[in-house]
Parts: structure tokens; C-alpha cells; sequence
């Protein structure tokens, strides 16, 4: 209630569901607390209840969060979008949220606009071009996924005959970041600071007539950080540990 | 890494209550194209 929560939310106390799921958590001593709890993530099932997409992570203390889900379903949520325009191209940095809490896995989104015309390199052009290339900083609560990049298409130039890819029209390219436990981010939550990520854009743009030379274009994004929820449901509601 | 149904298979049928004492089921808490279920770990810290 306190947190106005409008979407149906179920409760499991004997772990009954989560069994049957198979998300149940061996590891968990029966004498604690946490004792019953599963495996968490998101099932994308259909009206027939078959499984369409799911999002487990690796770590289970990281969470996929829903905006983050539904972006990578197309229905694209890109906040604080930030441009950076060149003469032959733009360059527009976003991400899936404005603000995020520890664990949390979100994703950044670089968009690159070519203007009418220009084309730029796919990841794997070779050839010695510089093809399309988003690298996010490291640090240490920090972990960086592989960037995804849509499929590049064949190029057809007039000037050449090497068989190269690219991309002609504007193209996203997404990478998840996933942020440390609490316990990790403690010195960046008590900074206040919020999260800073950097990160830099790879890549050669041409047109018909022109090839310009690689180019290195830093991006940053900027996120509050949000606390973790610590406060817990009212003593009667409270899951208690069985021994 | 694998935990529960995969892509393709079906979930099992549930019953449980929600937040305000009543029951639902996947029938009862889907849309016309199906849901999303999540799993967290509890509700009561």
C-alpha cells in the first residue's frame, strides 16, 4: 500500500508457485530470513501461457528493470536524450531511465543519425575502415554487457568494389550496464552524486564523394541513484524464518 | 544458468492472493496479448 502499487501482486508465502516454477533457491540456509525466496526475473508469457521471452540474470542480485524490458521489445523508452551534431552526422545519447537503484541492470542507447547521403561502418566492416563502435567505461561497481548493434547492410559505392557493410539510416546501438549490491554502491549513494557512466563512440562516416577520417566521440550519461527500499512491511505481514 | 519453463514451453497454473485478498490466476491478471510474471524475492522488507 505504501508504495501505491497498481499492478496485481501476488503473494507466495509457502513458496508453493515459486517450486513449481522451479525458481525456488536451494542455497538458502533454512534458518534465515530469506529462506523461500526465488530466483528472480520476468516471464513475457502470451494469453495461452506459453513463454514468450525471459529475462534471468546471471547475478541474482541484478534486476532487469521494466523499462529496460520493454525497450528491448521495441517499445523503445529513450530518456534525456542528449545530441551532439557533426557536420555530416549526429550523434544522440539516452538511456532506458532517469534514475536507477543498486542492482539494477539498465541500458544505454546511442543513436547515429548519418545525414542524407552518408553512410557509416558496420562492427565488422574490415578493410581498414573504422567500423561502428560503442565502448562504455568500466568502473568498479559497474558491470558492461556486450553492446547490441542492429545488422549492418551491404554497401553499394561507386568508388569501390570491396564488399563492405554499414549502415545508411539512423541506428541504435544498445549496452546494458548493471550496477553493484547496496553493500558495493555505499560510497557513491552516501556521495550523492547520483552515476555518472562514460563512455565513447567509434566510427568512420563517407558519403558519395568523401570518406572523413575516424572520429572518437565521448558520451556520458547521467543518472540519480536512488537508495534501496530497507523499510519493512508492517511486523504482522512479515515473513518469519521457520526455525 | 537456467531456471524454470524456457522460452516455448508453458508455465504452470497458479493461484494466489494479491494485495488486496483476492484471488487471481493468469486468466484473471492478464491482458488480450498475456502478462508479464515477476519473481522478487519478497514483498515484506
Amino acid at each position: 500500500m505504501r508504495r501505491d502499487i497498481t499492478f496485481p501482486m501476488l503473494s507466495d508465502p509457502d513458496s508453493t508457485i515459486i517450486r513449481r516454477f522451479g525458481l525456488f533457491r536451494e542455497d538458502v540456509p533454512a534458518d534465515s530470513r530469506d529462506y523461500g525466496i526465488p530466483y528472480p526475473g520476468t516471464f513475457l508469457v502470451d494469453a495461452a501461457g506459453i513463454v514468450r521471452q525471459r529475462f534471468f540474470e546471471e547475478r541474482y542480485w541484478n534486476r532487469l528493470t521494466m523499462p529496460a524490458v520493454l525497450s528491448r521489445l521495441g517499445m523503445a523508452l529513450a530518456v534525456d536524450p542528449v545530441s551532439v551534431d557533426r557536420e555530416h552526422l549526429q550523434i544522440r545519447s539516452s538511456a532506458s531511465e532517469a534514475s536507477v537503484y543498486p542492482g539494477n541492470r539498465f541500458t544505454l542507447f546511442v543513436d547515429v543519425i548519418p545525414l542524407q547521403g552518408v553512410h557509416i561502418y558496420g562492427p565488422a566492416v574490415g578493410g581498414g575502415y573504422q567500423g561502428l563502435q560503442v565502448t562504455i567505461e568500466p568502473l568498479p561497481y559497474l558491470t558492461v554487457h556486450s553492446s547490441r548493434y542492429p545488422e549492418a547492410s551491404p554497401l553499394t559505392l561507386a568508388w569501390t568494389d570491396e564488399e563492405l557493410t554499414g549502415y545508411t539510416h539512423p541506428v541504435r546501438v544498445a549496452s546494458d550496464v548493471a550496477l553493484g549490491t547496496r553493500q558495493e554502491m555505499a560510497a557513491v549513494l552516501e556521495a550523492g552524486q547520483g552515476v555518472i557512466v562514460a563512455g565513447t563512440v567509434k566510427l568512420q562516416a563517407c558519403d558519395d564523394r568523401v570518406c572523413w577520417a575516424p572520429e572518437t566521440i565521448p558520451v556520458t550519461w547521467h543518472f540519480g541513484l536512488r537508495p534501496s527500499d530497507l523499510e519493512r512491511a508492517p511486523e504482522p505481514l512479515q515473513h518469519k524464518p521457520r526455525a | 544458468m537456467r531456471y524454470g519453463p524456457d522460452v516455448g514451453e508453458g508455465i504452470p497454473a497458479f493461484e494466489a492472493p494479491d494485495q488486496h485478498g483476492r484471488m487471481q490466476s493468469l486468466d484473471s491478471i492478464r491482458g488480450p496479448s498475456g502478462a508479464f510474471v515477476v519473481f522478487i524475492r519478497s514483498a515484506d522488507w
